[in-house]
């Protein structure tokens, strides 16, 4: 008798710890449709066009927030290696046919010089020890910091956006920081681009860019950037900041979708800040735009991070304008 | 002999006349064709009124994205139009930030984000509205044209209605001075046109 009691319950235990075991397991990043087989990948979904630095602004989110990237991590690398060898610079690039089979050639500068670096550097710094082990990691890391540092700026403490656009923004420097980070660096950015008399933050440091702005982005969006790099200055803190900042441009925001970019760094901030009614707006109304001309592959590794929406309706007492 | 005489001297005559006409023929050409770099002037403008960019304050064309841009495979409703161009039935809303790397055929109205670049030419049956550090960097072809703050065309512009420049806009550049048609021009003080302007007279306006 004793024996057939025991049985259902082994089974029910083995069954509860392959269950654990599942959800210990990091949830796997998805980018069909975003990359191919020489690693590339694309900005948009069933692009032409590769910019490393949505790339690696996106894979860095993933593995910063759980999402195992490893599928695509070594040939990615590999990728931006070849192209940055080839070229003595990191480009952008738009696919070509060249013997029927599709081609990537570098066609347009890069415009973010800054952050490009920062987040390369960044990647490199957290790949895993075996995929590592799998590339000239010392010399990349040395050549990348080079060509950063070479964009620093002594006199001010902040960086460059290139060689030749010799001007400062603050959502780049707040993403070197976030790679590079020291409480100097920190100082100098909070310096440079606080405005204490408005309370906001500048977008840049060129004199001629108006300030105070008045469109959602850059002006608006710049103010929600540090609380997306943890950045430890924000006046009043980050949760206040983050209020205010709803107060004043939540509605903006959320009827971006359709028209704009959906700026999905914003859900993922909200998400961070436990403000799960934004999040669910924000689904309700990106989701819908997902893989289309409107979606970026920024916006679709945050919607992989962020918890699936039971429905795609927000509670009725939810207001989402 | 006489004959000898006169050939020779008609010979003589002849060459002469090619050696002395000849080399003014480039010029004679150019004069009836104009094909140089500066702004050409349109025949017949008997009711247009050329303003000189002399007359027009002069600056740098203002050339900057806050974040990297976003180069956009595809727009919603495009379809290809000839070599790197597409059409788009109806309305065209460029994302702000976004780079569209060719032309557009648009038989609505053209809106173009905050910071976004066109990097072709654009024929647009209704308005173009270029917000604030927006470019275009080839010919615009519209019924209306309005430039915010810190947009720019690099041009030549043909409009068939009225051409407005918010604060620090710019159509051409120093270095590539262009040509502007319209019938009325409303611009801030700040604003820059570089080239020739052709508007009816009495029509431009801070």
């Amino acid at each position: 008798m004793k024996r057939h009691h025991r049985g259902p319950w082994l089974l029910l235990c083995c069954l509860g710890l392959w269950i654990s075991g599942a959800h210990a397991q990091s949830q796997a990043l998805n980018l069909r449709g975003y990359t191919d087989a020489s690693g590339a990948i694309t900005v948009q979904h069933l692009g032409d066009t590769v910019d490393p630095y949505f790339a690696l602004q996106a894979l860095g989110l993933a593995q910063t927030h759980g999402l195992d990237i490893s599928s695509y991590a070594l040939p990615w690398a590999r990728w931006v290696e070849q192209h940055y060898q080839e070229a003595g610079h990191i480009g952008r690039y738009c696919q070509s046919l060249q013997h029927k089979a599709p081609t990537w050639r570098w066609c347009k500068p890069p415009d973010a010089d800054d952050s490009t670096l920062a987040l390369w550097l960044q990647f490199l710094h957290r790949l895993p020890n075996s995929v590592r082990a799998q590339l000239p990691i010392d010399a990349l890391q040395a050549r990348a910091t080079q060509d950063l540092r070479r964009l620093h700026d002594p006199d001010t403490g902040l960086y460059h956006v290139s060689p030749h656009i010799r001007y400062s923004l603050f959502m780049d420097n707040l993403e070197v920081w976030s790679a590079w980070p020291s409480s100097s660096f920190a100082l100098a950015i909070q310096s440079k681009f606080w405005d204490p008399k408005l309370q906001i933050y500048r977008v840049s440091t060129q004199a001629a860019h108006p300030h105070p702005g008045k469109h959602f982005y850059p002006d608006a969006t710049a103010q929600i950037f540090p609380l997306l790099v943890d950045f430890p200055h924000v006046p009043g803190g980050a949760g206040s900041h983050y209020t205010r900042w709803m107060q004043m441009h939540r509605s903006q925001w959320l009827a971006q979708s359709g028209r704009e970019f959906p700026w999905g760094l914003i859900a993922l901030v909200a998400w961070r800040q436990g403000d799960m009614s934004s999040v669910r707006c924000w689904q309700q109304r990106a989701l819908p735009h997902r893989h289309s001309a409107l979606w970026t592959i920024t916006d679709e590794v945050v919607a992989q991070i962020l918890p699936s929406p039971p429905t795609l309706m927000p509670h009725p007492q939810e207001n989402c304008t | 002999m006489n004959l000898t005489h006169e050939l020779n001297t008609l010979l003589f005559v002849f060459v002469t006349l090619n050696l002395l006409i000849w080399p003014f023929y480039p010029a004679w050409r150019e004069w009836r064709h104009p094909s140089d770099a500066a702004a050409l002037t349109w025949l017949p403008a008997s009711k247009l009124a050329a303003i000189e960019a002399s007359n027009l304050p002069s600056g740098a064309v203002p050339a900057w994205t806050p974040r990297p841009s976003m180069v956009l495979a595809r727009l919603p409703n495009a379809q290809p139009w000839g070599m790197r161009g597409s059409r788009i039935e109806g309305d065209c809303h460029l994302p702000s930030g976004s780079y569209w790397p060719g032309s557009l055929v648009i038989t609505g109205s053209l809106f173009c984000g905050a910071h976004s670049v066109v990097e072709g030419d654009v024929k647009v049956y209704g308005d173009v509205h270029m917000s604030p550090g927006s470019a275009l960097l080839g010919a615009a072809f519209a019924s209306a044209l309005v430039l915010e703050e810190e947009a720019s065309v690099q041009g030549p512009v043909v409009v068939d209605g009225a051409v407005k420049l918010g604060s620090g806009a710019s159509i051409g550049s120093p270095d590539t001075p262009t040509s502007l048609r319209a019938k009325q021009l409303t611009r801030s003080d700040s604003a820059h046109v570089h080239g020739h302007v052709w508007l009816p007279e009495n029509r431009a306006g801070a």
